[in-house]
């Protein structure tokens, strides 16, 4: 039998050997399969290991002890003594503020323990880890947390740290420290510290500083470690049924205990208080005095101004008067004005007729005149005639006795000459005879005897002439005689005539002359009348402008005097409100200090009855934020893992048949030469057992080894926490070997168990091929004939391999399927905070009152420029419960004003994205808390007041919500039925200042007596979105191993298509296809079959995301419920591009058929 | 020239260290529209020839010339290429596509190369006009092996050949399947070549070349072959 065992174990072998490729697919899906099973759910426990261990290293304290009034020795030595208690360590810590990075920040100062740090003693607790640097040495040194801002260290070894310590506090010898190192502290696991009551309420960074430094005599902190509590793993019950009964005694013990510490601390304490009474009393009683003494200047003042104002009044009335008669005297002169204006004109013209007039007169005048000087004329014309005629008559008479003197004269003259002439003759006729009659002297006797007749002669003539002379003569003196005696009477007449005119003419001139004086007199009298009435209207108009100037100057002093009246009035006021101000400040200091006499007397009251607090490690935020994520992991591991497996399992399954089916004529072969069922089984069984262990444990190994760190890895984002240790979690991994072989081998089981029971003979004959078959499309005559040949064949190959179809749609639409989920958490999850912060939540800052809001707060909330809205609402956790029974814990928040809310809080329904109602008798729930409760609109629920008292009321609507359940009521509406009125001391407000100022914000706020906290949204977000980042890098792992599976399933789907096929590609080359062609006709088919799986992967996606979110998902969360659109397109790209590698990587496969071998067989 | 020749063609397998001359330095011609038997034992060598000469394989060392191509220096694509066009293959277990009827069997071939015979008028040819939308399993094995022959001639090749055409088939139907290749060759001229261990067949042959350990023993030419129906075995 052992050559036997030793043919089997080469049969093996062989069987391996000759199948490579699908050995290596099935180990390859085996080992995914089991390997991220176990890997993924190992992460949490081994993540809680490495933590747990690392507090156990580091000595982390299991309880701490916190008094108001810090402890004792004796205090100590008690706790010490408590059952359960293994050590204490009596320690300090102290919250401070500190100038770090630019910002006043809040830091906690631990003492480090008494032995030092390096010491392992059980009292040694809450050890740091020293990172860089050394250890402070002296109390004037520490060592930081390693924080880093933005990436960057901003504090080095070195540099020195300042602090002040708050509320009048001096426990710390030195408030400046020298940093010596970088410390992680398992106190502070999670980069966010905790919170603090100083500064902004959160811690920011904490110092180690040596125990030396703390001079207090009281110790501030009791680090409590209970017996047996390291042994158990931190977050298990185990751990805490070993640590809560210790907490429980020692919180019974701080009731024991508290009373004899009060004995010594309040007798002082009340002294101050008496004495702070007694100041304030005096200071009220002066402030108030000072107080009167303002109000009665105050209100001296303001009668004043009252009486001012009548004045004033007065002065207006008289301005006011004097207008209105200014107004008539104008009027009047108006009047007047125009009147004189009429009449000007009508005497001018007057006076212009008067002048014309006169004017014509003279012209008459002038030409009487004119005729009366051509009269004149004329008569001096006709006696001038007669004087010339006399003249020339005259001068004719005077020319004729001229003439008659002259012919005298010349007749004497010849008288005389006739002597001469005849003695000349004489003589001449002496001559004549003498014969000398021709001499000379005869010539001149001659010539004067000529001369003398001449003369004669001539004298003859003028005679004769003056004869005639005389005769005209004569007659002109008659004729002029006779004309002159006819002229004398016509001129006489003439002159007669002239006279009388002249006469006319000079009395008319003195008419004349009269009446122009006349029109003179007038006119002057006239104008002087004008000039008169004109110089009374200027006067009048003067007096008119003066008057109004008066006016004017005096409504003009009366406005000074009521702007003067205004400013006095203003200052007034403003005193008035600066006394108000004043008076409110000092009422309000008043009540501060008043406030603090019964802070200090509360206080007084407290510390009569100060109080231990007993906190466990679930009250530390590192411990309890790593908690819940390890948890979440834990979910996530839930059922994510187990499609996997399941998907990777059922590939290997449809392999591990075909096998089988392959290898019947060898099965055959065996059971014919006489070989048991059984060992032909075991052959097949052996196959799968060695693929199934081998792939199972080299997967689970990896898978532990890798998938862990690579989580871990990324949540050490928001933690200081060391590397993790791996380890196989024998658990998950024998789970998931044993599920791995189980699953295989059963499979091969039930195939070989179908083949073996055939017969031998039956088995030996050729399987009869698969007869083709017609199938449904083909009936469809019309897209039939439309189809080309390869598409046909590929149609009629698709349905006639119904199994391998449905194998590989099925592997495909897993694959795709998980894809889907991978990236469907993500965003999910991504959602979650954006959704309910951005876009549920549009306020950005929360604030818990005291109780009720003081009017200093309310001015700081109304300032429009740090905040541009805010509300008051109550918030209350409360369980409620439905109809039937169930309950649930939610928060009961009821607005101070309905209307406000949706301001608020978007309410709106998730799916229609259409806003619910809210406003009178209004009773909207969160989704989440309607799906857990069944609640429907008109549900009833019922809700408890203060006091504990059930109410019903009716779900009037269900609201979009992500974190945390809320169910929001209508004041009134809550008012009517429990008959109480809500404490409405939360308050949301919509910041719009600058970041800088949200620190100064807080600051001021906090100051407030009645303000409890103060956070900005971002400032938990933050915390959100670390936790996010965390699990996107989860996430990324689960894709990327999905994306693994589903590339070694498509590569497992390819290779058994091509190898159950090989027989018909061979035919096809033999015919002469070629290699491409070859190809084509196979993965044509793989593709349609890709995308068929794709599209059913996507659609089985949607409710694998929606079955592993709702695992996954935590209490107070509602995840987003949501696949991104673009998730749909990867997990599409990714699947067909594994598809599309697959294709290539498996290419060469088709040169390798062998046409002539497969030839041979049959199929 | 022969319409194919065989010269001196050697293959070899390395089986390990040993090398087994599957073919021993084969040499024969063929004439153009012969109808050849090549008949040897089993492992003689004649489907390595068959392979050879049908493009399915690839020869260590000689010559391969079929119509002036030579065959044995062609790559793998110029094979195909030759399957594709030149050669007419017959198997001994059909090989048809079981998905496909016998009309899309036909169909698939002639498809391909680029003078196909029209597949209905081949198929009418082989006698299974009625038969033609059956598939495969719904025929008999005689019925099958016409369509392969059918499939084989649709693609109007130069040489069919065939390997055990009858293996699978029972006397009657063999014998009329051998009648139809002899027909074939008969009518329309084409060279066939009949692979077969059956020395019956030698006898309605136009040329008979024996095999025997991967060498040629003899050619025969001869020159009455007997109608198929004629001979026994």
């Amino acid at each position: 039998m052992s050559g036997n065992v030793k043919a089997y174990g080469k049969a093996i072998l062989r069987a391996v050997s000759r199948s490579k490729p699908r050995f290596i697919a099935i180990f390859a899906i085996m080992a995914l399969g089991s390997g991220f099973y176990a890997g993924i759910s190992a992460a949490a426990p081994n993540m809680r290991q490495t933590v747990d261990s690392y507090m156990d290293r580091q000595n982390f304290m299991d309880i701490g002890l916190i008094s108001t009034l810090g402890f004792t020795k004796q205090d100590v030595q008690a706790v010490q003594q408590t059952a359960g208690v293994e050590a204490v360590m009596p320690t300090w810590q102290e919250d401070v503020m500190s100038h770090i990075d630019g910002m006043d920040t809040a830091i906690r100062i631990h003492a480090l323990p008494q032995n030092g740090a390096e010491d392992t003693g059980s009292g040694s607790m809450n050890r740091p880890v020293l990172v860089s640097g050394s250890w402070p040495k002296t109390a004037q040194e520490c060592v930081v947390d390693k924080k880093k801002t933005l990436g960057k260290q901003t504090m080095h070894i070195g540099d020195k740290v300042t602090v002040q310590e708050q509320n009048g506090l001096k426990l710390l010898k030195s408030t400046e420290f020298r940093i010596t190192g970088f410390v992680q502290s398992p106190m502070y696991l999670s980069f966010t510290l905790g919170n603090t009551n100083i500064g902004n309420g959160q811690l920011s960074r904490y110092l180690y500083v040596l125990p030396q430094t703390f001079s207090a005599a009281d110790y501030t902190l009791l680090a409590v470690k209970v017996n047996n509590a390291a042994s158990c793993n931190s977050f298990t019950a185990a751990y805490h049924n070993t640590v809560n009964p210790v907490c429980d005694s020692l919180s019974s013990l701080g009731k024991q205990r508290a009373p004899l510490r009060e004995k010594e601390v309040t007798a002082s304490a009340r002294q101050q208080l008496v004495n702070g009474q007694k100041s304030y009393e005096t200071q009220k009683a002066d402030a108030q005095k000072k107080l009167a003494a303002a109000n009665q200047q105050l209100n001296d003042a303001s009668v004043q101004i009252r009486q001012n104002t009548t004045k004033l009044a007065d002065a207006q009335n008289r301005i006011t008067t004097g207008k209105d008669k200014l107004k008539e005297a104008r009027a009047s002169y108006e009047s007047n004005a125009a009147q004189y204006a009429q009449q000007k004109p009508q005497a001018e013209r007057q006076l212009a007729d008067a002048s014309r007039k006169l004017q014509e007169g003279k012209a008459s005048i002038a030409q009487a005149q004119q005729k009366y000087d051509a009269g004149k004329a004329q008569l001096a014309a006709q006696e001038k005639k007669l004087a010339d005629a006399k003249a020339m008559l005259d001068g004719q008479g005077q020319k004729l006795s001229d003439a008659k003197m002259q012919i005298d004269d010349s007749r004497q003259k010849l008288e005389d000459a006739s002597g001469e002439v005849e003695q000349a003759r004489q003589a001449l006729a002496l001559l004549e005879n003498s014969g000398q009659g021709a001499s000379q002297e005869a010539s001149t006797l001659r010539q004067t005897i000529t001369d003398y007749e001449q003369k004669s002669a001539q004298l003859k003539d003028v005679q004769t002439q003056y004869a005639a002379g005389q005769q005209a003569f004569a007659q002109a003196q008659q004729e002029y005689d006779r004309q002159s005696a006819a002229a004398q009477p016509k001129l006489e007449q003439a002159q007669q005539q002239l006279d009388d005119a002249a006469n006319h003419l000079e009395k008319s001139q003195q008419q004349l002359d009269d009446g122009e004086a006349q029109y003179r007199t007038q006119r002057n009298a006239v104008r002087k009348q004008f000039a008169d009435a004109e110089n009374r209207l200027q006067q009048a108009k003067t007096r008119i402008d003066q008057k109004a100037q008066e006016l004017e100057q005096a409504q003009k002093q009366l406005e000074q005097g009521q702007t003067q009246l205004a400013a006095a009035q203003n200052l007034l006021n403003e005193n008035r409100l600066k006394y108000a101000q004043s008076e409110k400040d000092t009422q309000e200091k008043l009540a501060a200090a008043q406030k603090k006499l019964s802070a200090g007397k509360a206080q007084l009251n407290v510390l009569s009855k100060p109080t231990w607090y007993v906190l466990n490690r679930d009250q530390n935020v590192g411990y309890s934020s790593f908690t819940s994520d390890a948890d979440r992991m834990q979910s996530i591991a839930r059922l994510f893992p187990v499609f996997f497996f399941l998907v990777a399992a059922l590939v290997v399954l449809t392999t591990m048949t075909r096998m089988v089916d392959e290898e019947r004529t060898e099965i055959g072969s065996y059971k014919a030469m006489g070989f048991s069922r059984r060992a032909i089984a075991n052959r097949y069984l052996l196959y799968a057992l060695l693929v199934s262990v081998s792939g199972s444990i080299a997967g689970v190994i990896i898978g532990c080894l890798t998938l862990p760190t690579v989580c871990w890895n990324a949540y050490r984002l928001m933690y200081n926490a060391p590397p993790l240790t791996p380890q196989i979690n024998l658990f998950y991994s024998v789970i998931s070997c044993c599920a791995s072989v189980l699953v295989t081998v059963l499979a091969t089981f039930a195939s070989c168990w179908a083949v073996l029971r055939e017969k031998p003979a039956s088995l030996l004959q050729p399987k009869a091929p698969k007869p083709g078959k017609r199938i449904l499309l083909e009936h469809i005559t019309p897209i039939w004939r439309h189809m080309n040949f390869s598409a046909k064949v590929t149609a009629r190959n698709l349905f006639r391999y119904k199994k391998r179809l449905f194998m590989t749609v099925v592997g495909i639409a897993g694959c795709t399927a998980l894809i889907l989920t991978g990236f469907g958490l993500k965003d999910s999850i991504s959602h979650v905070v954006s959704n309910q912060y951005d876009d549920i939540c549009q306020y950005n800052m929360v604030t818990n009152l005291q109780k009720t809001l003081s009017n200093s707060t309310r001015t700081i909330l109304n300032d429009r420029s740090a905040i541009s809205q805010w509300m008051q609402y109550s918030c209350r956790s409360v369980d409620v419960e439905n109809a039937k029974g169930s309950s649930m814990s939610v928060n009961l928040l009821v607005p101070k004003d309905a209307g406000t809310l949706p301001q608020f809080i978007r309410l709106r329904d998730r799916r229609t994205k259409k806003p619910v109602y809210f406003g009178r008798d209004s009773v909207v729930v969160t989704e989440k808390l309607a799906n857990r409760l069944r609640l429907k609109p008109g549900s009833k629920l019922i809700l408890p007041d203060s006091s504990g008292k059930k109410h019903t009321f009716t779900v009037t609507g269900i609201t979009e919500n992500y974190i945390y359940h809320y169910v929001y009521v209508d004041p009134a509406l809550y008012q009517q039925i429990t008959k109480e009125t809500p404490n409405y001391s939360g308050i949301w407000g919509n910041y719009t200042g600058s970041e800088a100022g949200q620190a100064t914000l807080n600051h001021r706020l906090m100051q407030q007596g009645d303000v409890m906290t103060m956070v900005f949204v971002h400032d938990y977000t933050k915390n959100f979105d670390n936790m996010i980042q965390a699990l996107n890098a989860v996430v990324a792992v689960l894709i990327f191993c999905a994306g693994m599976l589903s590339f070694v399933v498509l590569y497992n789907l390819t290779n058994i298509n091509i190898t159950e096929r090989s027989r018909e590609m061979a035919t096809l080359r033999v015919l002469g296809f070629h290699q491409r062609e070859t190809a084509e006709y196979i993965y044509r088919e793989t593709s349609i079959l890709t995308f068929i799986g794709c599209a059913l992967g996507l659609v089985l996606g949607i409710f694998m995301h929606r079955a592993v979110i709702t695992t996954i998902e935590v209490d107070v969360c509602m995840f987003g419920r949501e696949i991104n659109s673009l998730s749909y397109l990867w997990s599409i790209l990714l699947t067909l591009g594994f598809t599309a590698v697959v294709d290539l990587i498996m290419f060469p496969k088709f040169r390798k058929i062998n046409m002539v071998e497969s030839l041979k067989s049959v199929d | 020239m022969a319409f194919v020749e065989f010269r001196n063609v050697r293959k070899e397998y390395h089986m390990g260290n040993s090398v087994i001359a599957a073919a021993d330095g084969v040499t024969f011609d063929i004439e153009q529209g012969e109808f050849v038997v090549i008949v040897g034992p089993s492992g003689a060598g004649k489907t390595t020839v068959l392979n050879m000469l049908g493009g399915m394989d690839s020869c260590t060392s000689g010559k391969i010339l079929v119509d002036k191509r030579d065959v044995s220096a062609c790559n793998d694509r110029e094979l195909t290429e030759y399957r594709r066009c030149d050669i007419g293959f017959v198997f001994q277990f059909y090989n048809l596509i079981q998905n496909l009827t016998a009309l899309e069997n036909v169909e698939l071939a002639s498809q391909i190369c680029p003078e196909p015979l029209n597949p209905c008028t081949v198929l009418r040819q082989v006698g299974l006009q009625q038969r033609m939308n059956n598939f495969p399993a719904q025929l008999s094995g005689g019925e099958q092996q016409r369509v392969a022959i059918a499939r084989a001639l649709a693609k109007n090749p130069k040489l069919l050949l065939c390997d055990e055409p009858t293996g699978a088939l029972d006397y009657l139907t063999g014998k009329q399947v051998l009648e139809l290749l002899q027909q074939t060759c008969r009518k329309f001229g084409r060279t066939v070549v009949v692979i077969t261990h059956n020395q019956a067949f030698s006898a309605m042959a136009d040329r008979v070349i024996r095999i025997h350990s991967g060498k040629v023993q003899e050619v025969l030419l001869n020159p009455n072959p007997v109608p198929a129906e004629r001979i026994e075995w």
